[in-house]
């Protein structure tokens, strides 16, 4: 019994890890239509510049802010300089632009940072806590918390603020939100840097438990998308119950199957997804515009 | 009749011919063994971005998971030559005929996604079978490789020697790229390059759309996995990290590189990033002294770039200038009419 | 017409670009035989390192490594009238990159190699050393034998070994087994169940895992459900300092004993302040204050010093193995020998035992690793490696 509780609890605990990354996934996507393959390598950045600054005497609770700053203005700098000049290119050559962004990232990452794994400090210094047998770590605790902030904030930010309409409607109908005067490459880039932030909130709350290198985006970020597809692309929500249920699989296909094939499975699983709920586990099927 | 095959289709058989003249006398300007191995590469390569360049060009469809049926090519004539004595032509025929098969069931379910979807499905196929290739270590060796793959020999003649691989590599270039290219003059291609322009409309017409797709899908992964075959009896060794996701990367950038709706483009595109490579590796590290980290910045950058300022790709700036060439020289023309 | 057009100049530039390459390789291979030619006093060694890539927290050390021999080479001027260059390219921990930069070394005349930071692909570039009849340092674990291949590094037996020492000495019986799904990953087991089965140590359990995944708490969980009395991980960095925290998180109160991959920096830095009860295969390099006297340590001494020196860090096992390839390279040149035969020969036969910063090695006795006196199990104290007798 404590071992499927055991199993459940890492299972959430790497599970809301994919979807701190789904978040942002969904952001970009909600409002440009784009698959930003270089998402993982945000929160490379955010991280290994949280290590960085505290390792300059900053307190990590200033240190976190400035490196989601710093990470925002890469997002903003990534938008400006290669999404929009080939804002009206075919899909294909975005998601290879994105590959191309995410690997000049990566190689930054390499020269600044080297290629040993870094150690960030949780914001609060605690031991793990037992649950009934289980061991829950206490800053997967702390992503919990962060994750059901996020869900409020952007809940309200889409849904109750104008920009976030704006946003929203830019990806809904770009022509009519032009025409309703948004401005669309506006938000196309204040979205890139939204899910930069985003990507970095990832980096920093994830390093305490994994570290960070700078190989460590595509990988995540890889996860961060398949809870997106599970969560039917589009909501915020799903893609965070996605990420969940995603982690879960996983520690329950290594757990009582085997270590060896878990991403397998999971992969399998998401193939099975697409071919059989393409539109998402949690959504009901809408019309697919042509 | 003759003549409208011609403005349709242009002489192919020149640049055919003018290509197959280059790669018989490269090697009378060559001597040296680190540009054959690329070469050889190039040529491997190429067997894969010219399937990936129909995929993408002609149907419109995205993978990046080919790096999957060119390891599934690699090992089917791994273990079936290193572990079981197979004839090595026995073992690569049956490879190329296993992964067109489990492409085509492969292809049946996951061309129904589209896009950005369809981009990641062959991400996740591609790393379900790199699990596969480590796990099954019974069978493939696993994490730490297959050695012992014999070097091919055709007729008793011992194709080990760079020269002999090299020509027998470009001579299954040259078998790849005839047969695509009579694809493309047929009315199936045709019904690609309409797929590529319009999937609905083109169902709209009564053509069955999805037969199409998935077929050339599974000939690009059959091509895939001839390369791989070719690859394992070069290097005589194989290990599953070369068969992962980065890979299926690099292949998907080549095609784009070079441009994706020109099998040349597909060739140019390989050509041009296998010796970018090796330049940046070079001049990093000889002029400014710099080292390999820096090498993965530029290669990113110019993928950027080369997207932005190029989407046709290289050959789309030949292209051009090709055009201009004919515009100005049509002027020319309307220009001495007139002096005359 | 247009198409015609097209076509050719494709053609035509496709010609040029193909002949000017052609030309470019030419120059190469003309300088570098002119090279030869006027200064017939260079002596080339090449030197394959995963200077990127997910292999380079291994090879970082290794690259340094070249460029403080070179200078020191450099410093010490040229031997009996013949310098010596080494010729050291990254391939990007990918095999193919590999082969290619082998090609490449051996168009440039070395006449020694030594490659590679991981064992798949030193197996993978290996034979091309043994059709040109080059002498191969190999600078990972392998298990081919042949006879122009010398190990530099530890067979994974030989690593084993100091593991069952401290088995043996804690009356330790049952272990669990785990290891990354990798080339260096699975090299250990065999060897390891070959002692343990010699010592009486039974595995009770075995799991595998990703060495770039997030979390091993599931492979270690299962583990624990076997009661083993010690855990022994086989893998490198990042992973291998993951589960060495998952470990303490689940609150193990037995000894977890790690590979030579582990022995670190990057790894010590990733168990900062939580650490009691892991132990690594290390280098004796690492805790030089802490031994007793002797040539070794003087060895050892001499070059951690000067890589501190040159580079504020201190060296790992894997910048040992370099050291290690390049000073037997080194000796074969000292004792008057320029080609790649007669170095061959020298090694095969004439080096003898020689004390090396990874251990001593006897080539004309064991091609396939030196002798474990390099390394040795260590514990941490006060996030530093401590020795232990």
């Amino acid at each position: 019994m404590d071992l499927f509780l055991q199993y459940l609890i890492t299972g959430l605990t790497v599970g809301s890890i994919y979807a701190l990354l789904a978040v942002g996934f969904v952001t970009i996507y909600n409002v440009t239509g784009v698959l930003n393959l270089a998402q993982g390598e945000f929160a490379m950045i955010g991280a290994l510049s949280c290590v960085t600054l505290v390792n300059l005497g900053i307190p990590i609770l200033g240190a976190i802010p400035l490196a989601i700053l710093i990470t925002a203005i890469i997002g903003f700098g990534v938008e400006r300089l290669a999404i929009y000049p080939a804002r009206n290119a075919t899909p294909i050559i975005l998601v290879v632009i994105t590959l191309g962004v995410s690997i000049f990232l990566k190689g930054m990452g390499l020269i600044i940072w080297g290629s040993s794994p870094k150690s960030l400090p949780p914001i609060v210094e605690s031991r793990s806590i037992q649950f009934f047998g289980a061991v829950i770590n206490s800053q997967s605790i702390w992503i919990f918390i962060l994750l059901f902030v996020l869900l409020i904030l952007l809940y309200w930010f889409f849904d109750k603020t104008f920009i976030g309409s704006a946003l929203r409607a830019s990806e809904k109908n770009p022509h009519a939100a032009s025409l309703m005067g948004i401005n669309t490459s506006t938000m196309s880039t204040i979205a890139f840097t939204i899910a930069a932030a985003l990507g970095a909130i990832a980096g920093v709350m994830i390093a305490p438990l994994t570290d960070a290198t700078y190989e460590m985006g595509f990988f995540i970020g890889i996860k961060g998308f398949v809870a997106m597809i599970f969560g039917g692309m589009h909501s915020v929500p799903g893609a965070v119950a996605g990420g969940l249920l995603l982690g879960v699989i996983e520690a329950f296909s290594g757990g009582y199957i085997s270590t060896y094939y878990t991403d397998a499975l999971a992969f399998g699983f998401l193939l099975l997804v697409l071919f059989f709920r393409p539109q998402g586990l949690f959504m009901r099927a809408t019309g697919e515009r042509v | 009749m003759e003549k409208v095959e011609a403005i349709l289709y242009g002489s192919r058989w020149k640049g055919f011919l003018g290509f197959i003249a280059l790669i018989c006398l490269l090697p009378f300007f060559i001597s040296s063994q680190y540009i054959f191995t690329l070469f050889i590469l190039i040529g491997i390569y190429c067997i894969v971005t010219i399937g990936l360049s129909l995929l993408i060009g002609y149907a419109g469809q995205i993978s990046i998971g080919h790096a999957a049926f060119f390891g599934i090519g690699a090992y089917v004539s791994g273990v079936l030559t290193a572990k079981h004595d197979m004839s090595p032509w026995l073992a690569m025929g049956i490879g190329m005929i296993a992964t067109f098969l489990i492409a085509y069931m492969i292809g049946m379910q996951v061309l129904k996604l589209k896009g950005h979807i369809l981009a990641l499905a062959t991400i996740a196929i591609n790393i379900i079978v790199y699990i596969l290739l480590v796990g099954l270590s019974d069978i493939t060796g696993g994490a730490s490789g297959l050695i012992g793959i014999p070097n091919l020999s055709l007729f008793g003649l011992e194709l080990g020697n760079q020269l002999h691989y090299y020509f027998l590599v470009w001579a299954f270039v040259f078998l790849v790229i005839l047969f695509s290219t009579n694809i493309i003059r047929s009315n199936v291609g045709r019904v690609l390059r309409s797929i590529h322009d319009s999937e609905i409309g083109t169902e709209t017409l009564g053509v069955n759309v999805t037969k199409y797709k998935i077929a050339i899908f599974a000939l690009s992964a059959m091509y895939a996995s001839l390369a791989g075959s070719l690859y394992a009896h070069y290097i005589n060794f194989i290990a599953p990290p070369t068969f992962n996701v980065s890979f299926s990367i690099l292949l998907l950038v080549m095609v784009m590189v070079g441009g994706v709706h020109s099998i040349w483009g597909a060739m140019i595109g390989t050509a041009a990033i296998m010796f970018l490579n090796e330049v940046i590796r070079f001049v990093g590290h000889t002029v400014f002294n710099i080292s390999g980290e820096v090498e993965i910045v530029v290669y990113g950058l110019i993928i950027v770039v080369v997207m932005i300022f190029m989407p046709k790709g290289l050959i789309g700036v030949l292209d051009i200038r090709g055009k201009f060439a004919i515009k100005s020289a049509a002027k020319k023309n309307v220009a001495s009419e007139k002096g005359v | 017409m247009k198409q015609m057009l097209k076509g050719k100049v494709i053609a035509l530039l496709s010609l040029a670009f193909l002949l000017i390459m052609a030309g470019c390789a030419e120059e190469n291979v003309a300088s570098g035989e002119k090279g030869e030619s006027s200064q017939d006093d260079v002596i080339k060694m090449g030197l394959l390192l995963a200077e990127t890539g997910p292999a380079s927290t291994l090879g970082a050390s290794q690259v340094k490594t070249v460029k403080l021999l070179q200078k020191q080479l450099d410093e010490a001027g040229p031997i009996n009238g013949k310098t010596i260059k080494l010729i050291q390219y990254d391939y990007e921990t990918d095999d193919t990159k590999a082969v290619v930069a082998m090609d490449k070394l051996l168009s440039e005349g070395v006449v020694a190699i030594n490659a590679a930071t991981q064992s798949s692909t030193t197996t993978a570039v290996m034979p091309k050393a043994i059709e040109a009849k080059i002498p191969f340092l190999a600078g990972a674990p392998i298990d081919v034998e042949n006879e122009y291949v010398y190990s530099t590094v530890h067979s994974p037996r030989v690593i084993a070994m100091p593991i069952v020492d401290y088995l043996n000495k804690q009356g330790i019986k049952k272990v669990a087994w785990l290891n990354a799904a990798d080339g260096f990953g699975v090299t250990g087991l065999p060897a390891f169940k070959e002692l343990a089965k010699e010592n009486g140590i039974e595995i009770v359990a075995h799991e595998e895992f990703d060495a770039t995944a997030t979390d091993m708490t599931i492979q270690l969980t299962k583990v624990r459900s076997k009661d083993p009395e010690a855990i022994i991980v086989w893998s490198r960095t990042p992973g291998a300092g993951i589960i060495a925290r998952n470990f303490k998180a689940l609150g193990f109160d037995i000894p977890m004993i790690q590979s030579t991959a582990a022995a670190n920096e990057g790894f010590l830095e990733q168990v900062k302040d939580d650490n009691e009860n892991i132990f690594v295969v290390g280098s004796k390099l690492s805790v030089l204050d802490q031994l007793p006297d002797s040539e070794q340590k003087e060895l050892l001494k001499e070059f951690k010093e000067a890589y501190e020196q040159e580079f504020g860090e201190e060296p790992d096992l894997f910048a040992a193995h370099v050291v290690d390839g390049v000073y037997a390279f080194v000796e074969a040149v000292k004792a008057g020998n320029t080609t790649a035969e007669e170095i061959h020969q020298y090694l095969a036969n004439d080096l003898g035992a020689f004390l090396g910063v990874t251990g001593t090695y006897n080539f004309s006795e064991s091609r396939i690793s030196p002798e474990p006196d390099g390394i040795s199990v260590l514990a941490i104290e006060n996030n530093t490696w401590k020795y232990i007798e």
